[in-house]
């Protein structure tokens, strides 16, 4: 086999390689970490003010940070880490700011706006929503799904048939936000 | 044992020794009816009562020897104490003022109980804390140096502290001094003064738990996802 075989070869084992090694866990979404910082905006994961988000304002010591979330009504404490799940945003701020200058912050650096952006406050929306849904809304809510899924079904034999897709079905979507239904579907 | 009987009555209080409600009448309250001494006396006062409570508030007493009449006039004591409760505070305040000077409780009168609340709690400190305690091999000094938002939050952690390194009791510790340790030379431990860095960033472990104490269960599922908690 001359070289340039066997580079072929080392190159089509590589891609190979690269096709069948499974993701590890690290490499995966799962594991991007938000470092806890100054400044960084979490989501109290515990507790009586569970959903709220909080800014880190400095950190106390192995386990508390001390937070405050202005927005939330959350007067400034420590908390214990547990309690947090960082997101991806940070507020430029400084060590300890007194409330009115966080508060300018946020305001200034559309904090309130990330987050009301994110999908976990979305999704919480939609949860509060759904549990306070009618019995009749919840039939229109149903009945909408299944007619959104008949659809979906239709486009995917369509498709596995070599036919080409068709522009974006008709869908009634204020009706689908107010009845708490996925707030996005995938065609 | 498991009490059905109300006739017996006689038997039932010769048994219970050291309850706090001693049975005169026939009828006892069955909330009490097993439970230890403990027990009956936070049910009594109530379970969210302070005395009960792990953290310890700063008072200062003030104190005197009883004067023996109108024209007569004692010094005056003030102490500043970490307790959990008025109470408490008075009853260590004495036990120290005895040890200091002739004046027993039983003689004296306690002028007035102050609680000493933090000024700011709005910053984070690192306190210094000399305190003298008891171990099992002898008496001793030590210095503990803890981050808090106040200082009778430290010290509370003091106490736990104490309570978990050095298996040393609440009633043998004796604080001497209290500071804030402001420069970085005046650190004595490497470990607290790593949070001064206000560029700080760490990485902290995915809690995966019920959000709600009640939503906790015994049995999950889904696998325990330990490959998500980075060490």
């Amino acid at each position: 086999m001359c070289i340039r075989d066997r580079y072929q070869r080392r190159v089509h084992g590589e891609e190979l390689k690269k096709q069948f090694t499974r993701k590890k866990f690290s490499q995966g979404k799962m594991a991007t970490r938000n470092y806890l910082k100054i400044g960084r905006v979490c989501r109290i994961n515990y507790g009586a003010d569970y959903g709220k988000h909080v800014v880190v304002l400095d950190v106390i010591d192995s386990k508390r940070a001390l937070v405050e979330g202005p927005n939330d009504k959350i007067p400034r404490q420590s908390i214990n880490f547990n309690r947090l799940t960082p997101m991806r945003f940070v507020a430029k701020i400084c060590r300890g700011v007194h409330t009115g200058i966080l508060k300018k912050a946020i305001e200034k650096q559309g904090i309130q706006r990330d987050i009301e952006n994110s999908n976990a406050y979305k999704r919480t929306q939609q949860t509060k929503l759904r549990a306070g849904l009618t019995d009749f809304e919840r039939f229109r809510a149903q009945v909408l799904r299944f007619r959104l899924a008949k659809q979906a079904r239709h486009q995917a034999r369509v498709l596995s048939r070599g036919g080409a897709a068709t522009k974006k079905l008709p869908q009634r979507k204020s009706d689908s936000h107010e009845l708490g239904c996925r707030f996005e579907y995938i065609y | 044992f498991f009490f059905n009987d109300t006739a017996t009555t006689e038997i039932y209080t010769e048994q219970i020794v050291g309850s706090v409600r001693c049975v005169q009448e026939t009828g006892i309250n069955a909330e009490y009816m097993g439970k230890s001494l403990y027990t009956q006396v936070k049910m009594t006062k109530g379970y969210n009562d302070q005395s009960f409570a792990g953290r310890v508030r700063q008072y200062v007493v003030t104190a005197r020897k009883v004067p023996k009449n109108e024209t007569d006039t004692q010094e005056m004591y003030s102490m500043r104490i970490f307790a959990r409760s008025p109470i408490f505070a008075k009853s260590q305040f004495w036990a120290i003022l005895k040890k200091q000077s002739k004046i027993k409780g039983s003689a004296g009168e306690v002028l007035s109980v102050v609680e000493v609340k933090e000024k700011n709690s709005r910053t984070v400190r690192t306190y210094g804390i000399i305190l003298r305690y008891q171990s099992r091999t002898g008496i001793h000094n030590i210095y503990k140096e803890i981050r808090d938002v106040s200082l009778s939050g430290a010290v509370s952690q003091m106490y736990t502290q104490m309570s978990g390194n050095h298996r040393c009791n609440l009633k043998t510790i004796q604080i001497i001094k209290t500071h804030v340790v402001r420069k970085s030379d005046e650190y004595r431990k490497e470990a607290n003064k790593q949070y001064r860095n206000s560029k700080i960033s760490f990485p902290i472990a995915k809690s995966r738990r019920a959000p709600l104490k009640k939503y906790r269960t015994l049995f999950k599922a889904y696998n325990s996802y330990l490959s998500l908690i980075h060490i």
